[in-house]
């Protein structure tokens, strides 16, 4: 019984065009997908990440073509790693946010394998209990909260800091600031969201 | 206690997929040593999710979503991960690194990747205790991590799992402290400027 009301809503909110789309939808249909291997799922998914994915490619130089195929790459890569997302460890836009990121590494040097820090990340912790999921929940909220309270300079160059190949060089000959003085905001930066996070934990 | 760590600058290039290999390689192996990193490389993800959230859609192509749902039942596999080279970190799993080559008593150098194209440069280093490396200016970032032993630069101590991170300001004469021998992994972008009769021994390995 209360698995058929489960299901109805998750239907409602997968198929309801226009519906809000927040982060714990994203994280439920990434769930949905892992367990149930659910189509309608991964096709609201699609609608939702793959149009943006395909966006950041082309920012960072991909050819229309390149940007097409890694775009519907990181998708089947959503759908197969699936249930390898962990909502303790990353949000949902975080998780398909390394997952392209790393597709594009591999495509432009084809022949090695990557560091995957997220591999590395997993030997180095144990898996997390339920207090951390809520914590990560927590610290997710607060460190967007913390982002969008900093300084305007600040926020921009941090987003700047993920388009710009051989990033902080460009960056500083772009806004024609010292790249010292870049490297300083970024660190001052840093600290800050560190220092929110904490005083979450 | 990890004292020298790369900077924030360093750490959003690598969360953000736009440092180099070389010093890609280098920042991973710090991280398996220092949780300190992997929470800042965390937090640079997550402005990356942000920043994905917020790009503005490009049209995906006509069929794309009906050629992916073709393709969910296709089998896979996850590919083994390599091990790494014999006493080498992870981060240098599926790296083949040739014999140390000397080009002076007691310094041995095998280039993993070599500088090409304007990419940095990764090099295994391996410095006698005492040794004192020719002394070099920097034309783009440079990155040590220390594998064992460790080494002093006139400012600071460089020990296992720390990084020192140098860039186009820097100038500096490390030296590998007495007692064991300095094992190191660096990544180099542009040219260093050695100012000693090593310049011309090293300059090749290290990019013209």
């Amino acid at each position: 019984m209360h698995e058929t009301i489960q299901h109805r809503w998750e239907a409602a909110l997968v198929s309801v065009p226009g519906a809000a789309v927040t982060t714990e939808l994203l994280a439920f249909q990434i769930a949905s997908v892992a367990h149930r291997r659910d189509r309608a799922a991964f096709a609201a998914l699609f609608a939702h990440y793959a149009p943006r994915v395909k966006s950041y490619m082309l920012r960072q130089g991909a050819s229309a073509a390149q940007a097409e195929d890694l775009a519907q790459e990181t998708m089947l890569m959503v759908w197969r790693k699936a249930e390898r997302f962990d909502p303790a460890i990353a949000g949902a836009s975080t998780w398909v946010f390394t997952i392209a990121r790393n597709l594009r590494i591999d495509a432009l040097r084809r022949e090695r394998p990557a560091a995957d820090l997220s591999e590395i990340a997993e030997a180095a912790s144990d898996s997390p209990g339920a207090d951390a999921v809520m914590a990560t929940t927590q610290s997710e909220r607060g460190l967007r909260a913390a982002l969008a309270a900093l300084p305007e300079d600040m926020a921009t160059l941090l987003r700047l800091s993920f388009f710009e190949d051989h990033a902080h060089g460009d960056i500083s000959a772009r806004l024609g600031m010292p790249l010292g003085t870049v490297k300083s905001k970024l660190r001052r930066a840093m600290l800050r969201l560190r220092a929110t996070l904490e005083e979450i934990r | 206690m990890i004292a020298h760590h790369p900077s924030e600058a360093t750490l959003l290039g690598y969360a953000s997929g736009n440092l180099d290999e070389a010093h890609r390689v280098v920042v991973a192996t710090h991280l398996t040593a220092c949780a300190a990193c992997r929470d800042v490389v965390r937090i640079a993800e997550s402005i990356g999710g942000d920043v994905l959230l917020a790009l503005a859609d490009a049209e995906m192509a006509p069929g794309a979503l009906a050629a992916c749902l073709a393709r969910l039942d296709e089998p896979f596999v996850e590919p083994p991960r390599p091990a790494p080279p014999p006493g080498l970190p992870m981060s240098l799993a599926g790296y083949r690194i040739g014999p140390l080559w000397y080009p002076m008593k007691g310094l041995g150098i095998a280039t993993i990747l070599k500088p090409a194209h304007g990419r940095a440069g990764l090099h295994l280093l391996e410095v006698a205790p005492g040794l004192s490396m020719p002394t070099h200016g920097h034309a783009g970032l440079e990155l040590t991590a220390i594998l064992r032993g460790a080494f002093e630069d006139g400012h600071a101590v460089y020990r296992r799992g720390y990084v020192a991170e140098t860039s186009e300001a820097d100038h500096h004469t490390p030296v590998a402290l007495a007692g064991e021998t300095c094992v190191c992994l660096m990544s180099v972008a542009g040219k260093l400027r050695f100012d000693s009769w090593l310049a011309r021994l090293l300059q090749p390995l290290f990019g013209v």
